[in-house]
Order: structure tokens, then C-alpha cells, then sequence
């Protein structure tokens, strides 16, 4: 039990990773109504684009962060406005699949490009300053500290954005009834586009911090795509706040699931895809709604 | 102050209503009435500019031809339209919804004196202010979507099926609640299958078949013709 601190810490910090891209796949579904397996490629590339701009050009942190998540949004838009928004009065199937098309392009262009070799941060970068807490119960780097706290401030964010802007409430208005939202004045069009850029620009930063903790391969983000689907799904279709929480769970449940010992059993920690999937297996058998919002069934939201 | 004519329009297959004409004046309410599949409603979306129009057609608010404008034109223009069917945003609430009725509109201090006006109007609706608009009963969620068809103050308002679904008692508060806002100086034009009701406000009324002009008159004349009673008023 001495090591749980250590594994809600660290269970935290993947899982906040994990629902800054889980929004991202639950404000696009909320409006195209597909699940867009490219989504994770995003965060991947956002890896790569900073390990670029970072390590091999040298540039200083804010900057390299700034033009990777730019870069991020900008290629976000570009699948929206040349592949996705063309084909959007297809059925969701065929998005579906177009995306997890779109997806391989991604991830074969960065191994083209990177070789496929895998790579750290840490490798060309000192370490960063190591706190003890409890005394040695939990462990915790400053970049570790960085990383939840940026996290849920752009959660938070996010969050007002939603609520009270005139874009946030103009989104959640396209998601409720698109047709309608056309003909109070919406342009939708351009609502989708920016919901694009957001959700791209954040799932870009989410692939930034996750690289501070794991090594950089081209296979992440289709593993980051499935695990942002595991956590809408979870949190329910259709409910931001949802996808968040179930974000969060799906990073604690692995690694408190795989971290923990009980009566000298262990799941070995190369299986924490299978606590993932097995959550999403339960959740659709037994709760498909997920924890607040609807299920794939009931989504009788109409396209436009 | 809206003229149609030689409205031929489709959704991009066959011809759905061929050569219509409509007419409506300042304060008046405009009732389009006849079976299901007539072409009523698209003669709405048409308004709206959702539909493919035929060359010929025209469709003139004041000195302003319609045919080829944006949505977002309009609305700007004065002309709101509450489509057919469940037309609230259902997650937001009752507020929020207000807020996109004034979508268009810059102006913050105008978007609360428009929607302290609604209020006043549907004081049910201030009571509810804050809750989730799918939370309301199907009059209250009527009386939303006019609302917020009122939000940018039109000079025109479009209105498909108004009563749907609607308890009778409702439906009389609904329309009460139209005459209230033509005699504010707003014009109505609204398609309706409740045609009793609906002909009783109505200063005139149009019946459409097959997509085509059948007959028109003002309310009370048509609730007297014999085939509008035979055919819609279940006489
Ligand atoms: N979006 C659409 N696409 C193709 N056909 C449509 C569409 N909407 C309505 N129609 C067809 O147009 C005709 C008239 O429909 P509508 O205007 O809705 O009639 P009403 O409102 O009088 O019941 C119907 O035959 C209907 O099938
Ligand atoms: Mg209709």
C-alpha cells in the first residue's frame, strides 16, 4: 500500500494526458458524429513536431511549444476542411474508417520522415529536479508537476470556454441540433473548422507532455486514439465533462491496476491495455450510457 | 411586405411545389394549410433559402429580392423561422438557447434588453432561466422556440406547425400568444395541420395541394368554404 500514492500520481498524469484528447474526440464526435480514430496521430505528431523544434533546433521551451501546437491545429483543419467536412453527410461508418485511413497516413509519414526510430526528450535534456514526498512514498519530478498542472488549467479552461463564450455556446449548440443552429445564423462550416483547430491544438499539447514521460515512436498515437475512445465512452457519448473524467480514470485504473500487489498477485504493467479494454468491455455490456451521458444506440442525434 | 411568386422549388430531385404565390402584409397572420406532403413546409425552407429554387422564382421583403441570399442575410434582414419539429437546443439552457436566437446579434446590451423583453413576454420561461431547456413540458419548449424567434426582434416570422404535439388548452395559450405578437407589429406566417385553430387567428389563409396554390381567403372565409371543411376541418 505504500506505493499508492506513487501510483494515483503517476495514474494521474497519463490519465490527464489522456482526456485532453478524449475532449478533443468528444467535441468532434459531438458535431460529425464519427469517432475519429486520427485524433491520437495528432498528439503524436505534436511529439514529434516538439522533439523537433526542441531538441534538434535547440529552440527554448514556450517557443517550441507555440509553433508545435499551431502546427497541430493547422493540420487538424486541413483534414477537416480537405476529407472530413467533404464527407460529412456519409454515414458514420465510413468517417469511421476514413479516419483510421487518415490515421495510418499520419503515422506513416512521421516514420517516413523519423525514421521509426524511437526516441526520449530525455536522452539530449538533464534531468528534471526530483521531489521526495513521505519520504520516499512518492516520488514526483518537477516536470511531472508541470504536466498535471498545465493539464487541468487548460481542462479548466476549456471548461469556461464551453460555458460562457459565445464559440463554446455556438459548439454546443451545433452538437444539441446542427440544422437548427443553421438557421438561427451559425456558420457552420466555420464552427466545425474551429472546432477542429481547438481540439487538434489540444490533443498537440496533450503529445507534448506525454512525451516528457514516455519515449517517442510512431505507433503512440493509435494507442492514444483507442485509449481517448475507452475514455468517451466511459465518461458517455456526447458529455465533455464526461470524456474528462473518463480520461483521468482510464490512466488511474491502469496504473493503479497494474502497479498494485494483492495477495502476491500482480498484473504486469505490459498489460495495461488490457485493464483498458476490459473497462470498455464491461461498460458496453453492462452501462453502454457510460457515467453521464448516452449511448452509441441511443445517439439519435440526426446529421445535418 | 413579403411577396412570392412563381415559387418552383426542389431538393435537388423532383419538382416539390410548382409556381406558388404568396402574399403577406404588415400585422397580419398568414396561415398555410393542407395535407400531409403538400410542399407546406418546403414553401418555409424556400423562404429561407434551403431549398433549390427554379429561375423563375421570386421571393421580394420589401424592396429586397431573397432568392440567393445567405441564412445569415435573413435573419439579418428581419425574418426568423422556427422550423419543424423539436426546434430547442435541448443540453442548453433555457438562457443559452436565447442567446443563439440573438446569434447575430453584436451588440451585448441589446442581446439583454431583447431577452429581458422575452422574459417579460413568457415569464414561465424567466422562472426556468437556468435549467436544461429539454427539462420543459412541450408548451414551455413551444414558447422557447418562439422566443427565440423574437430574440432579434423580427419584422417577419416563420413558423412550421406551432401546435404539434400540443394539448388543445396549450395550443389556444400558443396562439393567444401569436396575436399578442402581431398586434406588437410583427407579421406571422405560419403552416399549420390544426386548421380549426389556426384559421380562427389567421387574417388570411392559403391552402396547398399537390405543391400548388388551391384556394386562399381570409380565416373566417375559409373556415365557412364548404370543400376546406369537408377536407380539413373533419366537417
Ligand atoms: N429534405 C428533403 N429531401 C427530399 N425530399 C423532401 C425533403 N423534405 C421533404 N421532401 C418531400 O417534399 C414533399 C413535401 O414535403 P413538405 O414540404 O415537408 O410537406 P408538408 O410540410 O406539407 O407536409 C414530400 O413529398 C416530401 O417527401
Ligand atoms: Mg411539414
Amino acid at each position: 500500500m505504500d506505493i499508492l500514492p506513487q501510483l494515483l500520481i503517476n495514474g494521474l498524469i497519463s490519465g490527464s494526458t489522456i482526456a485532453l484528447i478524449a475532449v478533443g474526440l468528444s467535441l468532434i464526435f459531438g458535431v460529425l458524429k464519427f469517432m475519429n480514430f486520427a485524433h491520437g496521430e495528432i498528439a503524436m505528431l505534436g511529439a514529434y513536431f516538439y522533439y523537433y523544434f526542441f531538441i534538434t533546433l535547440g529552440w527554448p521551451v514556450l517557443p517550441s511549444m507555440a509553433i508545435t501546437v499551431a502546427l497541430c491545429a493547422f493540420v487538424g483543419f486541413l483534414f477537416n476542411r480537405f476529407i472530413f467536412w467533404p464527407l460529412r453527410k456519409e454515414s458514420q461508418w465510413t468517417l469511421l474508417i476514413v479516419s483510421v485511413g487518415v490515421g495510418m497516413l499520419i503515422k506513416n509519414s512521421v516514420q517516413l520522415v523519423a525514421s521509426g526510430s524511437t526516441r526520449t526528450y530525455s536522452q539530449a535534456n538533464e534531468p528534471s529536479v526530483v521531489h521526495h514526498f513521505f519520504g520516499d512514498a512518492l516520488i514526483i519530478t518537477s516536470n511531472q508537476i508541470l504536466i498535471i498542472v498545465s493539464a487541468f488549467v487548460l481542462m479548466l479552461g476549456l471548461f469556461f470556454f464551453l460555458k460562457y463564450s459565445k464559440l463554446g455556446k455556438s459548439i454546443r449548440a451545433l452538437s444539441d441540433n446542427m440544422s437548427l443552429a443553421g438557421v438561427v445564423g451559425i456558420d457552420i462550416r466555420r464552427s466545425v473548422d474551429w472546432i477542429f483547430v481547438l481540439s487538434s491544438a489540444i490533443a498537440g499539447f496533450a503529445g507534448i507532455l506525454i512525451a516528457y514521460e514516455e519515449s517517442l515512436t510512431p505507433n503512440m498515437g493509435q494507442h492514444l486514439s483507442i485509449l481517448a475512445f475507452v475514455a468517451v465512452i466511459l465518461g458517455g457519448l456526447g458529455s465533455i465533462p464526461g470524456a474528462l473524467v473518463g480520461g483521468l480514470l482510464i490512466g488511474l485504473l491502469q496504473d493503479v491496476g497494474t502497479g498494485l500487489t494483492i495477495g502476491g498477485y500482480s498484473i504486469p504493467s505490459s498489460y495495461k491495455s488490457l485493464i483498458a479494454f476490459s473497462v470498455l468491455i464491461l461498460f458496453l455490456l453492462f452501462r453502454p450510457r457510460g457515467l453521464f451521458g448516452i449511448s452509441l444506440e441511443e445517439d439519435k442525434s440526426q446529421k445535418e | 411586405m413579403l411577396i412570392i411568386s412563381h415559387l418552383t422549388a426542389s431538393y435537388g430531385g423532383p419538382t416539390i411545389i410548382k409556381d406558388v404565390a404568396l402574399e403577406i402584409n404588415e400585422k397580419e397572420i398568414v396561415t398555410l394549410i393542407g395535407p400531409n406532403g403538400a410542399g407546406k413546409s418546403t414553401v418555409l425552407r424556400s423562404i429561407f433559402g434551403i431549398t433549390q429554387l427554379n429561375k423563375n422564382s421570386s421571393i421580394r421583403f420589401f424592396d429586397q429580392e431573397l432568392t440567393g441570399l445567405s441564412t445569415q442575410e435573413i435573419v439579418q434582414l428581419g425574418i426568423t423561422y422556427d422550423p419543424q419539429g423539436r426546434t430547442i437546443f435541448p443540453s442548453l439552457t433555457v438562457d443559452e438557447n436565447l442567446d443563439m436566437g440573438a446569434y447575430l446579434l453584436i451588440d451585448s446590451n441589446l442581446v439583454r434588453e431583447r431577452k429581458d423583453y422575452v422574459y417579460k413576454e413568457f415569464p414561465r420561461l424567466k422562472e426556468r432561466r437556468d435549467q436544461k431547456s429539454k427539462t420543459l413540458s412541450g408548451g414551455e419548449q413551444q414558447m422557447l422556440a418562439i422566443g427565440r424567434c423574437l430574440m432579434l426582434s423580427p419584422k417577419l416570422l416563420l413558423l412550421d406547425e406551432p401546435s404539434i404535439g400540443l394539448a388543445p388548452k396549450i395550443i389556444a395559450e400558443v396562439f393567444e400568444k401569436l396575436v399578442q405578437i402581431r398586434d406588437s407589429g410583427v407579421s406571422i406566417l405560419m403552416v399549420e395541420q390544426n386548421a380549426t385553430q389556426a384559421l380562427k387567428i389567421s387574417d388570411r389563409a392559403y391552402v396547398l395541394e399537390l405543391g400548388e396554390n388551391r384556394l386562399t381567403g381570409t380565416g373566417h372565409e375559409l373556415l365557412k368554404n364548404p370543400e376546406v371543411k369537408k377536407l380539413y376541418l373533419g366537417a
